[in-house]
């Protein structure tokens, strides 16, 4: 059975067809959402939410030969909701030596200085870095994934590059003269 | 920059990049198979037949709800807020904007005058703002448009306190989720999908009556947020023992009051507190009865 026979199938309720696409993608989900994310718990709650979302929406998806890049949009969606917010349960109130969960914020910190400036950039830079460069997607795919328009797939990874440059360039001190102040 | 110095520098980015997993966990896969069941597929109706059928109903409803609110609000007196809404949420409880969940309703003397669009978009302050039904509907019916809820979730708290920012907690189905309103200066609203619990599953769970729970915290600068746009919101679960939550928060001069309803609290505060901050359930006399220190 081929990968748009099982959307086909999913997409009419059938989860074991929908098992079988979960199966095959979760991994990729996971890995696409890490490299935005950074963070592995967050990626897992992202690529799961996609998957979920996919489940969902499926009945939606109106061309299957398309569902790779409508699930990666899917998982991009996740890792923006879960760049906004920080989920934080406790077993009970007023039990300070609970579990404790590590602050993602903090643990980017410790990252190298690539890692450093990467974690400056908007999750929706780091979206396009990402499938630009870790994908191979070409702007127009980056456009039609993201549903932006490719001037804004462009000028997006051109900042996010200039960015990651310049805070690697300012934290190593290695700026050209030229982009030192008058 | 030159486009030769990018060329040079790009091939980092992607070598970088490549260092990573390429494997989900084990048990990712297991907890997305075991959420199926409770989300159900929405489908894409495009029948000019059901489309016409879909038109009439949602007249009707207008119509319906229209007049509902109609009898339920009557003629407007000064000084009254509304107890009831129309949200268009799946099932709608009680999303009355409110400090305390155990207080009685309040009476057409006593009851809070509504916050006004210049309240809403003024600066912040520690204790929430009485919210107009009508406007919490409008935000409501935006929130639900984003469709990222799942079927049965309502609208539980609504928090506003200033600088335009609305938080709507809706819980339901096990699961929660959040969705943050924007007040703009000109009466305007808008919303967007923060959080939702789908996929977690057991986050939402039965608390004892004098029990709190941390829920989802969020905020710049994970929100992409600029130095000059520091803040941070809290929502999560309280018993129904407790009538009022509030939070203290270091750097800020006194306690923050959250809004609390049906059993759940939320709020938000305007600088990060890097150091953590102190969630404090109070019972009807006002005695502490619970503390929660987050994030631990």
């Amino acid at each position: 059975m081929t990968q748009d026979d099982l959307v086909v199938r999913a997409a009419t309720g059938d989860r074991e067809a929908f098992a079988a696409l979960a199966t095959s993608h979760i991994d990729g989900c996971y890995a696409l959402a890490y490299r935005i994310l950074r963070d592995p718990h967050r990626a897992q709650d992202a690529s799961q939410q996609a998957l979920l979302g996919a489940w969902r929406d499926l009945p939606r998806l109106r061309e299957p030969s398309r569902f790779d890049a409508w699930l990666h949009r899917l998982v991009v969606n996740a890792c923006y909701a879960e760049s906004r917010g920080t989920r934080r349960w406790r077993s009970r109130f007023g039990d300070t030596s609970a579990s404790v969960q590590p602050d993602p914020a903090s643990a980017i910190a410790d990252r190298d200085l690539l890692e450093h400036a990467f974690a400056q950039l908007s999750p929706e830079h780091r979206a396009v870095v990402v499938l630009h460069h870790h994908l191979g997607y070409p702007l127009t795919e980056i456009a039609s994934t993201l549903g932006i328009p490719v001037g804004t797939a462009r000028s997006r990874l051109h900042y996010a590059v200039r960015q990651l440059r310049t805070a690697l360039d300012a934290d190593s001190g290695s700026a050209r003269p030229e982009e030192r102040p008058a | 920059m030159t486009r030769s110095d990018n060329a040079l520098f790009e091939p980092r980015i992607a070598d970088w990049l490549e260092d990573g997993p390429n494997a989900a966990p084990e048990d990712a896969l297991s907890v997305v198979l075991a959420d199926l069941p409770s989300v159900n597929q929405r489908h894409t109706w495009t029948s000019p037949t059901m489309l016409a059928a879909v038109a009439t109903a949602a007249v009707v409803a207008v119509v319906v709800v229209g007049l509902a609110v109609a009898i339920t609000i009557g003629l407007p007196q000064p000084g009254v807020v509304p107890d009831g809404s129309v949200s268009p949420s799946p099932t709608q409880p009680i999303p009355t904007p409110s400090p305390s969940q155990s207080s009685p309703a309040p009476s057409a003397s006593s009851a809070p005058a509504t916050g006004t669009t210049q309240e809403l978009v003024g600066p912040w302050q520690a204790e929430p703002i009485p919210l107009d039904a009508a406007l919490v509907s409008e935000l409501d019916a935006q929130c639900v448009a984003l469709e990222f809820m799942t079927p049965g979730q309502s609208l539980a708290v609504v928090d506003a306190r200033g600088e335009g920012r609305v938080i709507l907690q809706y819980a339901g189905g096990g699961h929660d989720a959040t969705c943050e309103g924007t007040v703009h200066p000109d009466g305007s609203t808008s919303a967007r999908n923060i959080q939702s619990s789908v996929g977690e599953p057991g986050q939402v769970v039965p608390l004892a009556a004098t029990e709190l729970l941390g829920g989802f915290s969020f905020g710049s600068p994970f929100d992409a947020g600029t130095e000059d746009d520091q803040w941070r919101a809290q929502t999560g679960q309280a018993g129904l023992g407790i009538s009022q939550v509030v939070v203290e928060v270091p750097g800020l001069a006194s306690p923050v009051v959250a809004s609390l309803n049906n059993g759940w609290y939320t709020l938000w505060w305007p600088i990060q507190a890097p150091g953590g901050w102190r969630v404090i359930g109070l019972d009807a006399d006002g005695q502490e009865v619970a503390t929660l220190d987050l994030p631990q």
